[in-house]
């Protein structure tokens, strides 16, 4: 099976959303780094979310949110290509799923752990739970 | 010719192969853009993943080889492995170090034909100056260099690059402003429209694709 890494939506969503799921953990394992020996940040390293798809994907998934930038900064001058259509709706709908599993903060903006936090991992504030 | 004279980019290469007291010329006619573009289409890239391993190959000398045999002629029966060092020589430009004179100015180094002793000697004095590319551009090089194919399924299956090689010769043409140390039968080489048309195409796709690389961050070791 040959599979054309720009049109396969699905695939790219899956590379997106690991990504972004990596440069989360990547961002709040950094602060331990400073405190660590060599052993500790090999388990830190370790302990990051894996890529698990074809590299290829990853390079796409990059272009991708990289064209995303590019959009919202007001740089891109010609139309988008059906693929890169397609693409950038990968890239919302990996954001979208992304921020389900990592709500902000109402009062911080930071973004949590899970949904299904019951305080806030920046400034502490208590989750109150709808339907609790 | 010596290091300091410039190129002659009309004139046939003589690629001279040494084996012990042998000596072997081998005379090259110009590579014209499209057997460059059909050498670089040539060339199987992949990678794979191999649990948290990825594993790359890259493999360019079926295709070197291929377009060695193309410019001599198949009527000359030409050793494998002169092939693979002819192939070697005509692919030989590289940016040194990674660095730029100053942004759009480009340094290559080659070995391009033989001097008048029979050495193959590394050409130092080339230099390509660029316009500096336009988001539109970055972006189409970007998006070409990310073109890929999956064989055999989204995780375990081989990824194969496509290379970007076609987009950077064209964004060459668009891009160059002046070059040094190349002639055209013994002319400067002068205007976009003739840089174009006369340089290298090897030369191309090696000098422009500097613009695009990232840059190189300076690591200070820990003591």
């Amino acid at each position: 099976m040959i599979t054309d890494v720009t049109r396969d939506a699905e695939g790219l969503r899956q590379a997106i959303g690991e990504l972004l799921e990596q440069a989360y953990a990547s961002a709040r394992v950094t602060r331990s780094l400073d405190d660590s020996d060599d052993a500790g940040r090999d388990r830190i390293f370790g302990s990051l979310p894996q890529l698990t798809l074809s590299p290829g994907y990853y390079k796409c998934a990059e272009y991708l949110l990289w064209l995303e930038k590019c959009k919202n900064s007001g740089l891109v001058e010609s139309a988008f290509s059906m693929a890169e259509g397609q693409g950038l709706m990968a890239v919302a709908d990996a954001r979208r799923e992304f921020e389900r599993n990592h709500p902000p903060c109402g009062v911080c903006g930071a973004l949590q752990e899970s949904p299904f936090s019951v305080s806030c991992c920046k400034c502490s504030t208590d989750f109150v739970r709808r339907n609790a | 010719m010596s290091t300091s004279d410039p190129i002659d980019l009309a004139k046939p290469r003589i690629i001279v192969i040494r084996q012990g007291a042998q000596i072997f010329p081998y005379t090259v006619p110009r590579v014209s853009q499209a057997q460059w573009l059909e050498y670089f289409e040539g060339i199987v890239s992949t990678a794979e993943r191999k649990g948290k391993q990825i594993v790359q190959h890259t493999d360019a000398s079926s295709a070197g080889i291929e377009l060695v045999e193309k410019m001599l002629g198949e009527a000359q029966k030409v050793p494998l492995s002169h092939c693979l060092a002819i192939a070697n020589v005509l692919t030989s430009a590289y940016v040194p170090d990674q660095e730029m004179a100053g942004f759009g100015q480009v340094p290559l180094m080659a070995i391009w034909t033989a001097g008048d002793g029979g050495s193959m000697r590394r050409q130092k004095n080339l230099l390509h100056v660029f316009e500096e590319p336009t988001a539109e551009q970055n972006r189409r090089y970007r998006r070409d260099d990310s073109r890929a194919q999956v064989i055999g399924g989204l995780r375990k299956g081989e990824t194969v690059y496509h290379g970007a090689q076609r987009t950077l010769a064209a964004l060459y043409d668009e891009l160059i402003v002046r070059v040094e140390g190349y002639v055209v039968d013994g002319a400067a080489l002068e205007g976009r429209d003739a840089i174009a048309r006369n340089m290298d195409g090897y030369h191309k796709v090696a000098a422009v694709a500097r613009l695009f690389a990232p840059e190189e961050i300076e690591i200070e070791e820990e003591e």
